[in-house]
């Protein structure tokens, strides 16, 4: 018996002594020489006989778009392609910032009492059809967003800040907004939809989508990019080839094919072979799947700051009798082990995150630290609380009146589709465990979770926001406003955050906004209505030959000018001619 | 004989897990006083005694540090592989070594202790599914075959319905309408979608029979139609059946298998090896110490399982085996 | 015979008929709809309650369940399919682009897992309990057990990656415009094959363990003993008298596999880039594109059926005791 117990004692302390080594051993992108490579973000030379002409670009799609009208294309693949068929007038620039598009606009100038604002369009702009467009496309493009009977949803924010929008004559659009806020100018960030094919069979079919014309349409779409559309192989792939006519600079490849592969893995495979140019990388194989010969031989790594963050969200709306008490919440908050979730789940590429506000934007406070993993400290904040371990069975109990009590179990729901939200769950279940709490991991096909979450039907739930540069969208989760209809699905309401969000908004101050946000963040942070966990970076692989990529807190793309300054130098081509 | 060996092995696997892998020791000396935590886990695995009888106190409640408390106790028997199936650690994705016999997986978790208790789990699935379509099938198609009529035309339009939708979408259909999803869900899903095969299978095999000498000596004798039904005929009709049965079950868990691809399976974090079987495949590419497990316990199965349902084919029909003939 | 069959095709059309009632309750009843499955999985829950009204009322969800369906029956009846709530494309465009791949897919498994199945069936039987009896059995449960998506990496990290010898992605290379017409059909063929294998290599176990219990029940019969009496050579007498008649159990069995054929595997169609009915269904299912979800069910359906229909006919033609009831 005592050799029995040597033996396990010693096996425990094996492992207890790997523990802390475990994360000297693990993967450090900052040693890895194929990440970030000084040759990837170089720029392009000024000489264009040094960059290659004729290449033909493969890229990668984890899904196929539903349609390729700009208005509805929404989800990150679809702006994929949306972005290079459709230029708009306002854009996110590098740093995610309000810009205007180079190639499309003179210029913008705002009324002095932020009521109206006036466009001006480059002169002798053409869709891909050869027809004009014109300042009537904009104000055409705002109708039909903020159109009842179209069925969008997410385009259609933001845009209702302009209460108006016009085309005083072919180059001039002028808007005007309802109110005068701070904010105003990111309503004119939307799609624009070529009116000569769009607007006459508005009156048979008002949504857009369902008259045979319109689904043709949206099939073979007339866009006014650098890359006019080619083909759909549906299922397959998606090809664009530069548009000759393009007023703005010339697209650098020739064509652009979008392969749809849903699955990671052979994705992978099938950039190892060459037959894709760029993908993005789940964690496992940034660190350990891109280690081999083969993929030196051929690519890459990218590896930037980006402004998803992963949280836990607690329902604060009375319906559950544990997350009400903000004690409970921040015990939550000591009970994830975010040093270990961090380095198994997520390779260590992720980073523990503090304040709701990403770095570089308004709101940021760099003070603000994440809740440490401490059970001991968890476990005070629930006696504190009032829920008391129960010596016969090992659970916690509160005292409900009378002689009732309530045990603290409560259901997390998640996608289920999700690779990294069973095992956070399995991590956390287990953490709770240790404290007296059962957690009941719920993982849920995405549309019912969807439904619950709208509905506010759930008591705790995994989430994921990404951040945009502007700091004024997180009233979306935080004002009370937004209980019904925002993203407020937590129901959380505090007066102090809705005065200081309304005060931010009609500021134009920038150090007043951003010490209203600052405020707004330290607030949040108490009141712990979501448990903060993890920034999730972008973790991307290019084929090596592949120049100019620049990464905004939003990925390579989705930016100006983005994936338009990506090169391949001369003699380096693979595809299509030299 | 060799398979129901396996099979008996299987089970006492399942019924003993916590005494072969839990991080509760079967037995120790704790300040004093004697306890019994993995004997007492293993009691309570049993249905419904888990309501009569609780935990070892302190050692099984679930908030106790119970390897702090191992360590300051005497006359230690842990168990046999002292891991809990659920206990994640930093030490992920190692292959094996002598701390982890079958490695550990994307967690840290132990393989060993999650294809035990896995075991139950897929033992469950592959039964419980197994069972319900099996009785469903028999009954409907003995019906069916036997009485012929109008109740044949109903059945049998019953099984044809059931029988044209893909299992796989009335199976993802249900699980998206299932809220919470569990091992039991799981097992009644496949069940529920998988017994038309012998339904079908019986009811040809008693129309088949209906018509013979059998049936007619039967008759003669003055059975009743139940007595016909049960006692004479399908003991001949399930040959076919046997065969589909015997499969079924190691199939029910690969289809769970292909379920936890999706996503739909049994629900994290509970192991099963559909489960594992996912885990292997995320993590083929690197840690490919983690796909033999499920596989060979899923390949012990299915061979347990087709040699006890050849051994039953073989001793209901007399005329197959040559030394008779 | 003809009375027969028409009685057959008479009864398949309430079969139909309550395939797509059970297919409309599931899923219409499932958790969530369109309006909510919505736009992408940004992440991002954005509607509104008066959006969530707006677009259900374009879903036509506004209406009672019932008038749905008796709207999308009528409709069928005049053989419109209507059209996605997905992509708004006609419901009958997304599934004839996708039923060829399908129809691909289900022959080529039948007939490569026939070749392989009929003669190791009647090798097993013929030299029962022998060397290669054992060895197939062992080799092809060993093969069973591994499920479908982890043979597929495997084939593609070695057949596809490693050692280069077939694509393992999509259905045309690059330059396909641009082949002759036999280079074009080399070209489907190359990349056909890597998935065909995957998705048939399980059928054969099953197929072959049934091939070889149904010729030993056969072979234990009196007329094989008269064929061996007679002089005749056992393989003689193996092939030219007791095979044929386990060919209709044979088509019996075919029949049973029908179904899982024609829906095709999500997952080996996701993974090896074939897009055939077996995404398009799971796709629906997920999306709440009831439209589409009808539409599959119909046609999946009615060609199971049909499927029937021809081996009960087959049946029918060989047994006259089953055409007179």
């Amino acid at each position: 018996m005592r050799f029995r117990t040597g033996l396990w004692a010693w096996g425990w302390v094996a492992l207890m002594a790997a523990c802390p080594m475990a994360g000297a051993a693990g993967y450090d992108p900052a040693a890895d020489s194929l990440v970030n490579p000084p040759t990837l973000g170089e720029p392009a030379p000024a000489d264009p006989a040094r960059i290659a002409g004729d290449d033909v670009l493969i890229r990668h799609l984890r899904a196929e778009p539903a349609t390729l009208n700009p208005v509805f294309m929404v989800s990150g693949h679809e702006l994929a392609v949306r972005e290079m068929l459709f230029d708009e007038p306002v854009v996110f620039g590098p740093q995610l910032e309000w810009r205007l598009n180079p190639a499309m606009v003179e210029g913008y100038t705002e009324s002095a009492d932020h009521l109206s604002g006036e466009l001006k369009l480059k002169p002798g702009l053409q869709w891909h059809d050869g027809q004009p467009l014109t300042a009537e496309d904009i104000a055409f493009s705002w109708r039909v967003i903020l159109d009842d009977r179209v069925p969008v949803s997410q385009t259609r924010k933001g845009v209702e800040r302009v209460a108006d929008c016009t085309a005083v004559d072919a180059l001039t659009v002028r808007y005007r907004f309802a109110e005068p806020l701070a904010t105003n100018a990111w309503g004119l960030k939307f799609p624009v939809l070529p009116r000569h094919i769009y607007e006459k069979g508005m009156t048979d079919d008002p949504t857009l989508k369902q008259s045979d014309s319109y689904v043709r349409a949206n099939r073979n779409p007339v866009g006014n990019g650098s890359f006019r559309f080619v083909e759909w192989k549906a299922g397959d792939r998606i090809v664009l080839e530069r548009w000759g006519d393009y007023s703005g600079s010339k697209a650098r490849f020739a064509r652009v094919v979008f392969r749809i592969v849903p699955d990671a893995n052979v994705a992978l495979m099938m950039l190892k072979r060459g037959e894709l140019d760029e993908m993005s990388l789940t964690p496992q194989q940034f660190s350990a799947q891109t280690r081999d010969e083969r993929f030196a031989g051929v690519g890459v790594k990218g590896w930037a700051a980006q402004t998803t963050l992963y949280c836990l969200a607690w329902n604060l709306d009375g319906t559950n009798p544990f997350f009400g008490d903000v004690r409970v919440r921040r015990a939550m908050g000591h009970a994830v082990n975010l040093p270990l979730i961090c380095a198994t789940v997520y390779d260590g590429l992720f980073s523990a995150c503090a304040g709701i506000f990403p770095p570089g934007s308004a709101g940021h406070d760099p003070d603000l630290r994440p809740l440490a993993y401490d059970l001991r400290q968890a476990g005070e904040l629930l006696e504190a609380a009032g829920w008391r371990i129960d010596p016969g069975d090992g659970w916690r109990y509160h005292e409900t009146g009378g002689d009732g009590r309530t045990k603290f179990e409560f259901s997390l729901a998640y996608a289920q589709e999700s690779k990294t939200s069973p095992q956070v769950a399995a991590i956390l279940k287990e953490d709770l465990r240790r404290l007296g709490v059962e957690l009941k991991p719920l993982g849920m096909e995405y549309t019912a979770l969807r439904e619950r979450v709208f509905m506010h039907n759930f008591q705790a739930v995994m989430w994921a926001w990404t951040a945009t540069g502007e700091s004024d969208d997180a009233r979306d989760l935080f004002h009370s406003e937004a209980r019904a209809g925002g993203q407020n699905f937590v129901g959380y309401s505090n007066p102090a955050v809705d005065a200081l969000f309304a005060q931010a908004r009609r500021s134009f101050d920038p150090k007043e906004r951003a010490e209203c946000y600052r405020r707004i963040g330290r607030i949040v942070q108490e009141d712990a209505p979501y448990t903060l966990m993890l920034r999730a970076p972008s973790l991307w692989a290019f084929h090596k030959r592949i120049r100019g990529v620049v990464f905004s807190p939003m990925g390579p793309s989705g930016f100006y000018p983005g994936v338009r300054d990506w090169w391949v130098p001369a003699g380096q081509a693979i595809r299509g001619e030299r | 004989m060799a398979g129901a060996g396996v099979l008996l092995f299987l089970l006492v696997v399942a019924f003993l897990r916590p005494v072969l892998a839990s991080r509760l020791p079967v037995v120790c000396r704790y300040q004093g006083r004697w306890h019994f935590p993995g004997l007492v886990e293993t009691i309570r695995t049993l249905p419904l005694v888990s309501y009569v009888v609780g935990p070892s106190r302190p050692l099984g409640l679930p908030s106790f540090d119970v390897r702090a408390a191992v360590a300051e106790s005497s006359s230690v028997i842990p168990a046999l592989i002292p891991y809990d199936p659920l206990e994640y650690s930093s030490d992920v994705l190692r292959p094996a070594s002598r701390s982890h016999w079958l490695g550990t997986d994307e967690l840290g978790r132990d393989v060993a202790a999650r294809l035990v208790h896995g075991t139950a789990v897929s033992l469950r699935v592959g039964f419980g599914a197994m069972g319900i379509a099996a009785i469903i099938g028999v009954l409907l198609g003995a019906c069916a075959g036997y009485v012929g009529g109008w109740v044949d035309a109903v059945i049998s339009r019953v099984i044809e319905v059931f029988l044209c939708f893909p299992t796989f979408f009335l199976v993802l259909a249900l699980a998206v309408w299932i809220e919470e999803p569990g091992v039991g869900q799981v097992a009644i899903l496949i069940g529920l979608t998988g017994w038309t095969p012998i339904a079908r299978l019986t009811r040809g095999e008693m129309i088949r029979l209906r018509d013979s000498g059998l049936a007619l000596a039967s008759r003669a004798m003055g059975a009743t139609r139940r007595r016909i039904i049960f006692r004479h005929l399908l003991p001949n009709a399930m040959a076919p059946v046997i065969v589909t049965i015997t499969f079924g079950i190691a199939h029910a868990v690969l289809v769970e298998a292909g379920l936890s691809w999706l996503g739909f399976g049994v629900p994290a974090p509970n192991p099963s090896w559909g489960v594992m079987l996912r885990s292997a495949y995320d993590h083929m590419l690197t840690a490919p110490h983690l796909v033999y497990p499920p596989c060979v316990a899923l390949f012990v199965t299915v061979l347990a399982y087709n040699w006890i349902g050849d051994a039953l084919r073989d001793a209901a029909d007399p005329r197959a085996n040559p030394a008779w003939a | 015979m003809i009375r027969y069959a028409a009685r057959r095709l008479a009864l398949a059309i309430p079969t139909l008929l309550g395939i797509t009632l059970v297919t409309f309750a599931v899923i219409r009843l499932a958790p969530g709809d369109p309006a909510m499955a919505g736009e992408g999985r940004g992440g991002t829950l954005t509607l509104s309650p008066e959006t969530y009204a707006r677009l259900s009322a374009a879903y036509g969800l506004d209406r009672p369940a019932w008038r749905q369906y008796v709207a999308w029956l009528w409709d069928l009846l005049r053989m419109d399919f209507g059209r996605s709530f997905h992509d708004g494309r006609p419901v009958a465009d997304k599934i004839a682009e996708r039923l060829p791949v399908t129809l691909l897919l289900a022959g080529g498994a039948t007939f490569l897992s026939l070749s392989f199945s009929i003669p190791i069936g009647l090798l097993s039987a013929a030299r029962r309990g022998g060397v290669f009896d054992r060895l197939a059995g062992i080799v092809l449960y060993a093969l069973y057990s591994v499920p479908r998506y982890v043979m597929a990496m495997v084939l593609i990290c070695l057949v596809g990656v490693e050692w280069g010898w077939l694509p393992f992605y999509g259905s045309t290379s690059e330059g396909f415009a641009d082949l002759p017409w036999l280079g074009k059909t080399g070209d489907l063929l190359r990349h056909f094959t890597l998935i065909v294998v995957c998705f048939t290599y399980p059928l054969v176990a099953y197929q072959a363990r049934f091939v070889r219990a149904n010729l030993l029940e056969v072979m234990g019969q009196d007329f094989i003993r008269t064929a061996r009496g007679k002089g005749l050579r056992e393989w003689t007498v193996i092939t030219r008298h007791a095979m044929p008649n386990t060919l209709i159990p044979l088509i019996t069995m075919l029949g049973l596999l029908l179904p899982s054929l024609l829906g095709g595997s999500v997952i080996l169609e996701t993974m090896f880039g074939w897009p055939g009915l077996g995404q398009l269904m799971f796709a629906a299912t997920l999306q709440r594109d009831y439209p589409t979800v009808m539409g599959l069910t119909v046609v999946t359906a009615s060609l199971v059926l049909l499927g029937t229909l021809l081996t009960d006919l087959a049946y029918a033609a060989a047994d006259p005791r089953v055409r007179y009831e």
